[in-house]
Parts: C-alpha cells; sequence; structure tokens
C-alpha cells in the first residue's frame, strides 16, 4: 500500500513539472477527423492514445474530440492487422484542429491542420481549401450567387496546391455556389450550392477524388461543427456503341440529346452530366424518335461512367459501368475488359500471352488488373480464349499501354465484325 | 548475494551470446558480421581495417560474428582476386555492440551497409523488434506486411513502407505469432516476395533483408534473427517468359505444371514475365492448332526470386527449350548489360559485333552468351549489332537501329531460318 503522503507528493511532482514546461495537466487540444482513405471499412484514428474516430469508412467525419498537447502521436490503424496505416507525431497546442485521412491501405497519408480562422468582420466568413486530390494538382475556388455567369467571376482562393491547406481568406457570407476548376481555367471539376454560409464562420473546402479522372468532391469543414460531404451535382459518363444496329446511335439524358452519330465500335468521351439518377434513352439516328432502350443509372456524384451499350435493335441492352479512374503507380497500367460481343461465352483474356481475367462472362466487366507499361508505352496484345481452354477466339493486336494511365477494353462486335477496342479513360 | 551475482553474469553472458554482442569480456564487447548479398559474385573479401572478416566468398555467404574493438574503421570491399577495392567506406563502432556489414548491389556499382544489430527500442514482452532493410537495386521503394497466413492483402497496413534502396528502417514492434512476411511494391499491392516468418524472440529483435538474385522485380530475404544463425528466406515466387523461335506453325501454347501460363505464343512473338511458384516444374509446349498434342515437355528448378527465359525453337517434330538464368540486375551506370541468344534454325555458332566491335565470340547454336556491358546513355544509345558465322567477317545479319538505355538489362535473340534471320530485341529490365 502506497502511503497517500507519497501519492501527493507525486502529483505534485508531476504539477511542477508540467508547469514547468509550460502546460498543465489540463491543457487539450480539440482534434475531428475526416477519414478519405478508400478500400478499407473500421478504420480507427487515435491522438496521443485517445480513440478520436472509430470503425470508420471512406468519408466518415468524426467531431472534435479532446486530446492531449505536446508532440502528439497520430495513428490510423486497421483492426487485425499488424501495421499502422499512417503513424506521425504533431507538436499541437490548445486550440482545435482537422486530421485528414486519404489513400488506401498501403499508400495511405494524413494531414493535420489548425482550424482559427480569426475574427471575419460584419457579414463575411473565413474560407480556405484543402486539395487533397490526387487528379487536380492547382485548383481554383469559386463563390458566387447561385447561378451566376463563372466567366467574369474572380476565385475567392488560386492555386489550392495538392497535399496542403491555403490561408483563410475573408468573404461575403450568404448563399453560395461553390465551384471548384482546374487552376486559371473555367473547367468546373465540383459544383454544388450547399446550405447557406453563416456570417462569423470559418469554413474549410476539402476537395477529394471518388476515383474519377476529373471531377472532385467536396466535405466542408464548418467551424465548431463536425463537417459534412457536400455531393457535386456533376458526374461523368461515356458511351460505347456495340450494338448490331445498322445505322448510328443517338443518346438522350432526360430527353436532352447527350450524343448524337454514335456509330457501331464509336466511343463518346466522358462529358459531365447531372449526378443522380437518370433517365438514357437510345435512339437510331436512322428513326429519330423511337427508343430503343431506355435505362436509368444512378450516377453517384463526382464519379466516371460508361454506359456500354450491345445487342440488336430490337433487343439492345446496356451494361453500366462505376469507373474507377483513380491514378496508377509509374510503371504500371490499369485494365479491364468488357465483353459485349455476341459471340463470346465465358472467356480467359491474355495480355503479351500471360493471363490477366479468367472466366469474364458474356456482357460483363472484369476487375481492373495492372500490367507493366513504360511512360513512353508498352506494346500489348490480347488474345480471348474460351475460358479454362486453349480454344483461341480472337486476338487484338497493336495495343500501347502507358505508365499511369487506366484503359477499357471492350471486345465487342460479331463475326468479320468481331473486335477490340481500346478507351483510355484516365 | 555472491551466488546470486555470478548467475546473473552467466545469464547475460548468455544472451549477450545469443544476440551478437561479445560475451567474453575481452576486448569493448564489440562484434561484426559480414553478409555478402552482392549477386553474381563469386569471390568477395572484406577488409576491416587491416583484418579480413570475409574472405574469398560467395554470394549469399554470411560469416559469424567475430570480435572487434570499438573504434572508427575502413571498410574495404574487393571482388576477386584484384587488390583493389571495389568500394570503400568508413565506420566507426561503438562499445558493447554487434554490427553486420553486407555488400550489396550491382558489381558496376557496389554498395556496403553497416547494420547496428543492437536494439535500441523497447520491446515489450510478447513482441519483437521487426526491422527491414533494402539492398535491391532493382525493387525500387517497398513495403512490409506481417500478417496471419493468407490475410487477404488489400486491406491490410504495412509494417514498414516507402523504403527507398540502400537504407533500412527503425525496429518496429510486433506483436509474437504466426505470420507471413510479403514485400510489395511501395503503394501497391503488388507482391515481390512471399514466404512464412520463423518465429522471433520474445522481446528480440528481427532483421529482414530484401536483395536481389537477379530478378528485375522479385527480391529474396535474409534473415537475421536475434539467437540464431543468419538464414536464407527462400521466395515462394519465380518468373518466367518465354520466346517462340520455332518453325512450329501455330501460335504456341506454354503450361506449367498443367496450367496454361503462356496462351497462343506467335512466331518472335515475346512474354511478359509472369509469376509462378518457385521449385521444380513441368513445362510443357503445344501448338495451338493442336491442343493436347505436346511438342514438348521438359523439367526446369525456378529458384525463388529469380527470372528465367525460355527460348523454344525448332520444329514441330523437334522443338527445343533454352532455359535461361535472366540476370536482371541494373548496373546503376551508364552501361546496358546485354546478352545474346541464337536460336537461329540453321546457323551455327556466332560472332556478335556491336558498333563493329566484337561483344561476343562464339555464340553457340541453341546457346547464350555471358552478359556484357556496352555504353548507354539516359536517352538511349544507338547501336548496330552484326552477327557473323563464327570466324567469318561476313554478317549473316545486321541489325541497325537498336537504341540501349543506361541501367537496362536486354537479350538479343538470334531467330529464323536461313535467309530470314531476324534479331527481336527484349528489354528484361
Amino acid at each position: 500500500m502506497i502511503p497517500t503522503r507519497m501519492l501527493f507528493a507525486a502529483g505534485c511532482s508531476v504539477a511542477l513539472l508540467l508547469g514547468g514546461c509550460g502546460k498543465s495537466s489540463n491543457d487539450s487540444a480539440n482534434v475531428r477527423v475526416l477519414n478519405l482513405i478508400q478500400g478499407v471499412a473500421g478504420v480507427n484514428v487515435t491522438a496521443g492514445g485517445t480513440t478520436v474516430l472509430t470503425g470508420a469508412t471512406f468519408e466518415s467525419i468524426g467531431a472534435y474530440t479532446s486530446v492531449g498537447v505536446g508532440t502528439i502521436e497520430f495513428k490510423v490503424t486497421v483492426p487485425g492487422s499488424t501495421g499502422t496505416l499512417v503513424d506521425t507525431s504533431y507538436s499541437i497546442g490548445t486550440t482545435e484542429y482537422t486530421y485528414v485521412t486519404i489513400g488506401s491501405p498501403g499508400a495511405a497519408s494524413a494531414v493535420l491542420i489548425a482550424d482559427p480562422y480569426g475574427q471575419p468582420g460584419g457579414n463575411n466568413f473565413a474560407v480556405r481549401v484543402l486539395n487533397m486530390s490526387a487528379t487536380d494538382t492547382l485548383i481554383d475556388l469559386y463563390l458566387t450567387a447561385p447561378g451566376a455567369d463563372l466567366a467574369s467571376a474572380t476565385p475567392v482562393v488560386i492555386e489550392a496546391a495538392a497535399g496542403t491547406v491555403t490561408n483563410f481568406v475573408t468573404t461575403p457570407a450568404g448563399n453560395l455556389q461553390v465551384r471548384l476548376t482546374k487552376s486559371g481555367t473555367k473547367d468546373v471539376v465540383y459544383d454544388a450550392t450547399p446550405p447557406a454560409i453563416a456570417a462569423g464562420s470559418g469554413q474549410t473546402i476539402v476537395a477529394y477524388g471518388r476515383d474519377s479522372n476529373k471531377l472532385l468532391n467536396v466535405a466542408i469543414m464548418g467551424s465548431q461543427t463536425s463537417g459534412a460531404i457536400a455531393n457535386s451535382q456533376l458526374a461523368q459518363l461515356k458511351v460505347v456503341n456495340g450494338t448490331s444496329v445498322p445505322a448510328s446511335l443517338n443518346v438522350l439524358l432526360d430527353g436532352t440529346t447527350a450524343v448524337s452519330g454514335l456509330a457501331f465500335a464509336g466511343v463518346a468521351p466522358y462529358q459531365s452530366v447531372t449526378a443522380g439518377t437518370r433517365t438514357v434513352t437510345v435512339e437510331s439516328s436512322a428513326n429519330p424518335g423511337a427508343t430503343l432502350l431506355t435505362v436509368t443509372p444512378n450516377l453517384v456524384p463526382a464519379t466516371d461512367n460508361s454506359i456500354a451499350l450491345y445487342g440488336s435493335a430490337g433487343a439492345m441492352a446496356a451494361l453500366t459501368l462505376a469507373d474507377t479512374n483513380a491514378p496508377v503507380a509509374v510503371g504500371r497500367a490499369s485494365l479491364r475488359i468488357v465483353s459485349i460481343s455476341p459471340d463470346l461465352g465465358s472467356i480467359d483474356v491474355y495480355a503479351n500471352f500471360g493471363k490477366v481475367v479468367s472466366a469474364l462472362g458474356p456482357n460483363a466487366a472484369s476487375a481492373y488488373s495492372l500490367v507493366d507499361a513504360v511512360i513512353a508505352g508498352t506494346p500489348y496484345r490480347f488474345d480471348v480464349n474460351v475460358a479454362g481452354s486453349t480454344t483461341a477466339l480472337m486476338s487484338v493486336a497493336g495495343v500501347t499501354l502507358a505508365s499511369g494511365n487506366v484503359y477499357t477494353l471492350y471486345l465487342l462486335g460479331s463475326g468479320a465484325t468481331l473486335q477490340g477496342v481500346l478507351t483510355q479513360d484516365r | 548475494m555472491r551466488c546470486f551475482c555470478a548467475l546473473m553474469v552467466c545469464l547475460a553472458a548468455l544472451a549477450l551470446g545469443a544476440c551478437g554482442l561479445n560475451p567474453s569480456g575481452t576486448g569493448t564487447g564489440t562484434t561484426l558480421r559480414v553478409a555478402n548479398l552482392m549477386p553474381g559474385t563469386t569471390a568477395v573479401t572484406v577488409n576491416v581495417g587491416d583484418t579480413a572478416f570475409m574472405t574469398a566468398a560467395p554470394f549469399e555467404t554470411f560469416t559469424s560474428y567475430q570480435d572487434i574493438s570499438a573504434g572508427s574503421y575502413r571498410f574495404d570491399i574487393l571482388l576477386g582476386a584484384n587488390p583493389t577495392p571495389v568500394f570503400t567506406t568508413t565506420n566507426v563502432l561503438a562499445n558493447v555492440s554487434a554490427y553486420t556489414f553486407i555488400p550489396y548491389g550491382p558489381t558496376t556499382f557496389p554498395g556496403g551497409l553497416l547494420l547496428d544489430d543492437t536494439l535500441f527500442v523497447h520491446v515489450p514482452a510478447g513482441n519483437f523488434g521487426f526491422r527491414l532493410v533494402n539492398v535491391s537495386p532493382t525493387a525500387g521503394l517497398i513495403d512490409s506486411y506481417v500478417t496471419a497466413p493468407a490475410v487477404d492483402l488489400s486491406t491490410a497496413s504495412p509494417v514498414v513502407s516507402g523504403l527507398s534502396y540502400n537504407s533500412f528502417s527503425n525496429f518496429v514492434n510486433v506483436p509474437l505469432g504466426n505470420y507471413e512476411l510479403r514485400i510489395t511494391r511501395s503503394g501497391t499491392k503488388e507482391v515481390i516476395f512471399d514466404s512464412l516468418l520463423p518465429a522471433a524472440p520474445n522481446s528480440g529483435g528481427q532483421t529482414v533483408v530484401a536483395y536481389t538474385r537477379g530478378s528485375a522485380r522479385l527480391v529474396n530475404v535474409a534473415l537475421f534473427t536475434d539467437g540464431n544463425a543468419p538464414i536464407m528466406l527462400p521466395n515462394r515466387l519465380a518468373r518466367l517468359k518465354a520466346v517462340n523461335a520455332s518453325a512450329v506453325a501455330s501460335p504456341l501454347n506454354l503450361f506449367v505444371d498443367g496450367a496454361l501460363t503462356l496462351a497462343n505464343v506467335p512466331y518472335t512473338g515475346v512474354s511478359n514475365y509472369q509469376v509462378i511458384d518457385a521449385g521444380t516444374r513441368t513445362i510443357t509446349v503445344e501448338a495451338s492448332a493442336t491442343p493436347g498434342a505436346a511438342l514438348l515437355t521438359t523439367s526446369s528448378t525456378f529458384t525463388p526470386a529469380t527470372d528465367t527465359s525460355i527460348a523454344l525453337y525448332g520444329s514441330a517434330g523437334a522443338v527445343g527449350a533454352l532455359i535461361l538464368a535472366d540476370a536482371n540486375v541494373s548496373t546503376l551506370t551508364t552501361k546496358a548489360q546485354v546478352r545474346f541468344v541464337n536460336v537461329a534454325a540453321a546457323l551455327g555458332t556466332v560472332d556478335v559485333y556491336a558498333n563493329g566491335t566484337l561483344a561476343a565470340g562464339g555464340v553457340a547454336q541453341n546457346g547464350a552468351s555471358p552478359y556484357v556491358l556496352l555504353d548507354a546513355l539516359a536517352g538511349g544509345t544507338t547501336y548496330q549489332f552484326d552477327f557473323d558465322p563464327a570466324g567469318t567477317t561476313t554478317p549473316a545479319l545486321s541489325v541497325t537501329g537498336v537504341s540501349l538505355v543506361a541501367i537496362s538489362v536486354y537479350t538479343i535473340y538470334l531467330v529464323g531460318p536461313p535467309g530470314a534471320l531476324q534479331a527481336i530485341v527484349v528489354q528484361d529490365f
């Protein structure tokens, strides 16, 4: 049994020590977490041993939590995994912080930013941008009245660089349309009108990707709040014509022509469209007004989507694909195979004679595979066999894949028109 | 009390001995061992000061810890009988410490890394200290995963990440357990090493040294575990590629242990490397036009963490395979490493000239030359290769405009019948 006097003395000593280094045992910081790590669930974040987020999935946000001050170790872990996703120590003081994680297991990182934003006077608020995009290295922020033409607008924040946070700037509060563009352009990569922003507040616009080759999504981390995801109203859509309809096709989105005259084996490149559940109708350009197909895909905000059309005029169908156009490691290219030819049943696909896809069914897409590719481009030949056999069905030669890019190889057509169509999606 | 002290001294001696520290009480309690991880070497000597700590040792040799007094030393690495060191550095050795010195890298650009094996971190009971070392010049940045066996790597977190060539991590505490060790290219889940991890001692240290055996991608591991002799931890993986230089009319299918591994390889076609299980494998070749009829069956041993090329030659009734152990070790200099493979149908032995200078003499039919080093700039150096029947000066084939890039490794295959000779230039690294 330790005497009470000894405990008291020890307590006093600790207090003296802490006082000596300028911190009291009551000092604390407040930390909130935005988890943008994809591909894993159950992410836990601790700061100085205090759990600040637990069981998180992609886009989970944790409320401010009190943690110690001084040199504090931030650890991001997944239950059952020996290693840590992120393990970094920061020197933090008695204020509020936002901790943002990004990446994937094995390629995760994080940023810690202090949240004090000063005192914006009048009807103003303070805003800054944290660019966590792996796609857009420099972005500009526009805050305008809803519907305002961007052509004559001036950005509130310019050149927000990837991986860094800008300084706060003061700007009038109110009901605002938030748009991000590629820096120095009016090319919009994010567009939304969130709830009105209160005067006197501080707002951190965290821009991040959802695997689009262009678009970004945003989390708005408001002062004194936990923050919230503010979905973009944009998504991207591309269309591939693998049908046997003799004439080219027109594709309408909610009744408005989005693609016209799309020939067999043609690809309509990505275009920005309104996210959400949309009505896509397909017509033959030879017979406008007569619908061949109607589908209603849900285009998730800030994502890329592909629609592969196949079948005949009387039996047309669409394969709607969620595209993963995230950055690819140097020396590799990402590739998926889409089989929409009526000539193909279950198939194996070989790249430069080595198998990359097994037992891909008809009218289906493979998962993405990584293949070797140099920056200048690596020549590839693809061979398609009946699944599990040596029976060759077709070859696609003369294909070049370059490092860092994402591709889809569509196998389409029938008989003499059976072919491979390669699209570079990133 | 005296007995207790004696017991403690004995225990300490045992413990120190087990972890490589000098228990004898002589000198400064400092020890040093050497591990030769320089691929392709047959006789490496390491002198520390005036003392040889390794003498004429081949690749993958480990010495025992040897006593050495603390102090500053010059470390020299010598190759073969050449008295001039190919690498020299100076290191300071501290009192009561154990060290491992590792010669590594290509012979064209060797290095020497000193590891302090003394655990400077507290490793709690129930844990061991895990350290990763990267001395592979071909692997790039690497991550290491220590997981329960067969755990899906896609959601796992690395224990050490982003480790570059010629560097080592700190010791990281890992709970004791039954583990699988996988090393990946950094930031990816592309496995370049895979093996079960032998048990580590409670509160002890375990150092995983990733080095190359000649694969352009895979690594092997030298494992240093406190209290145990160093071991090679064989990679479960190896790689193979194939070149079709045969006269078989149809493309070829290549099976490994009965599984179709390379499909429809046409004449002069070259596959990418495919990852396979290391060990002795049965290779079967069929014409894709006549599935089920084996044109060739052969057995080959695929050494862990190595690359192998198979050049298929001959006619349908007499298909042969030249199985080549590839040395895909970057030169790390303004040189390209090139070998020549003669699988032309009826040319006999050839001499190969690079820009007019003999590069490889007497390359026999269905044989390969040793690797030779040719000057090559980062942006590429252009070569003309002449293939002369041995002893003549009249090329049977001249190939112009071949660009060789620095630090790369190439194989140039001479294929085809008389009148239709051609060279296939393959960049292996």
